[in-house]
């Protein structure tokens, strides 16, 4: 299954071997966009490093930013200010909201319900104009810099957002109650992509994929890196184990981001946004490891320093890259857990890689004869039958 | 010792009693974090042993290119993160394969594989997974002496 979509950094070519309509066993290639950041961050200075972790992800970038900025902060014992982190906090979350709705609408595109595709990426567009309002970016925020943030959110802005995300709350309670109920999506999510939580756990799921198998484990309540601690939400765990658990989550999640943009803009002290760092700087020989929760599931960062003013290692670990033992698991036929090739857009999304990568299925036949189908078609096809 | 997370000195402390003079060194870098590094006859003994301790999540593998060995970090943990480093030699690189112990490793250790050659016996799928498919054999890109082409900026 590929190809890939350059945007995406875990864009995989997934091989299926199939009975007839089912899937009896994947294999995963990765290679097509592997880019060698890890190795290209050894390259540059700490500063620089920022804007190259920025781009690992076009989705995510928040996510990586921030746990960049606090991995060499940590190693570097830069202290970042109290209304800083407040200000991470809320883009953090504002960029999770637009993940998960970006992610609403593949998931609506790939069951066939086109209309709350629509309606997913026009909410989506509320989420990128007050990202733009407040980093001046719409996707890539480049809002996160080593010591802080490089932009405050007056009284103005924060009234703007409060009033926006209002308005998109009361459309999520919508499309969450339309989860429930529609039978299109229920008819082709649930019971779809069955992980239990004991594989959840063995084959090391992370995210929403290891909390819509019962598994109650979220980095901002176990390891909280900004200041979770002081924001109240609460995680969201289904135990379904299925493609519409996972949709249920990542839409519970929606609200519970908003939950917390708005009590973080109401509650942030007052103070500096940013502690001055030189552009060069040499941070002492040492190692360090930031986890934090990023739109896909947990992610991690270790950084290793030998006191130049370059990384002498730096890993990044993907949430997407924990997910695929999963999803491979998910992707087999077991007993009476019957996988239809149908099926494999949705079990692949569930996990929320970028979708668009699975655009196509190449399906070989005992003769070695090739054919290539479009998603639409596949999804079609599930119709049909 | 299922149910409840164990702290960061339990884990120092425990690790210290099941392996004694294995465990070079031990210390808590900071709040949830602890780096631990033992010799790697007792790499899969210490994962096995915070196992049982109830630290039974592996997060990541790293693998580090340290001059005339690779160095090898096992991640694991929930709340506590405990960063388990052992070295092998560059001339004979191997480590017993984590994948009985987490089926999931799999991935994790195909990547490390892949770009430092350290080779996880008992890995039932250690294949290219990451690099493209025509990558010379035996050139390991995050090793140290590989060094990538920089293209010439355009100007």
């Amino acid at each position: 299954m590929g190809p890939q979509h350059p945007i995406h950094p875990e864009a995989t070519l997934i091989k299926l071997k199939v009975e007839g309509e089912h899937v009896v066993d994947a294999d995963i290639d990765a290679s097509f966009v592997h880019r060698g950041i890890e190795k290209a961050l050894e390259h540059k200075t700490y500063v620089q490093g920022l804007f190259l972790a920025e781009r690992i992800c076009g989705i995510c970038n928040v996510a990586h930013t921030t746990c960049y900025t606090l991995n060499v902060e940590g190693l570097a014992g830069i202290e970042v200010p109290q209304r800083a982190l407040w200000l991470r906090l809320i883009v953090e979350e504002l960029a999770r909201v637009s993940s998960h709705l970006l992610w609403l609408g593949l998931l609506a595109h790939v069951v066939g319900f086109e209309s709350l595709f629509m309606l997913a990426f026009r909410d989506r567009e509320v989420v990128l104009d007050l990202m733009e309002e407040i980093a001046g970016g719409r996707v890539t925020s480049g809002y996160n810099v080593i010591g802080g943030v490089r932009r405050d959110i007056d009284a103005a802005t924060a009234y703007k957002i409060k009033s926006s995300l209002a308005k998109l709350k009361e459309r999520v309670v919508k499309y969450r109650r339309l989860l429930e109920e529609d039978p299109i999506v229920r008819a082709r999510t649930v019971g779809v992509g069955y992980l239990s939580p004991s594989e959840a756990k063995e084959l090391l799921a992370v995210g929403p994929v290891a909390r819509a198998s019962g598994i109650a484990y979220d980095i901002r309540v176990n390891d909280p890196y900004l200041v979770h601690e002081e924001v109240p939400f609460n995680p969201v765990v289904y135990d379904t184990c299925d493609a519409w658990g996972r949709a249920m989550v990542r839409v519970g999640e929606i609200l519970e981001s908003i939950g917390m943009i708005v009590y973080a803009l109401d509650h942030a002290p007052s103070g500096e946004i940013r502690a001055r760092v030189p552009p060069v700087f040499r941070p002492p020989p040492g190692e360090n490891v930031t986890r934090v929760e990023a739109p896909r599931g947990e992610l991690l960062h270790y950084v290793r320093s030998d006191g130049s003013e370059k990384p002498y290692r730096y890993k990044v670990r993907t949430p997407t890259l924990a997910n695929l033992p999963a999803a491979i698991s998910m992707l087999k036929s077991r007993g009476d857990r019957v996988v239809h090739i149908a099926d494999v857009p949705v079990i692949f999304g569930s996990i929320d890689p970028c979708i668009c990568c699975t655009a196509r299925v190449l399906v070989v036949n005992e003769k070695g004869a090739a054919k290539e189908f479009q998603l639409d078609e596949l999804a079609a096809k599930r119709w049909a039958r | 010792m299922k149910g409840r997370e164990p702290s960061e000195e339990e884990v120092v402390s425990w690790l210290r009693e099941r392996l004694g003079g294995a465990v070079l060194d031990a210390r808590v870098a900071r709040k949830r974090r602890v780096f631990v590094r033992v010799d790697r006859e007792h790499f899969k003994t210490a994962l096995i042993a915070l196992k049982e301790l109830g630290v039974d999540f592996l997060e990541a593998l790293t693998g580090v290119d340290a001059g005339d060995s690779i160095e090898v970090i096992a991640h694991v943990g929930r709340s506590v993160s405990v960063a388990v480093e052992t070295a092998v030699p560059k001339g004979d690189p191997r480590l017993p394969s984590l994948v009985d112990l987490y089926p999931g490793a799999e991935v994790y250790e195909r990547e490390v594989w892949e770009m430092l050659g350290v080779v996880f016996e008992g890995n039932p799928r250690l294949a290219r997974a990451f690099l493209p498919e025509d990558w010379p054999k035996g050139v390991y890109p995050l090793r140290k002496d590989y060094e990538p082409k920089h293209p010439e900026p355009l100007r």
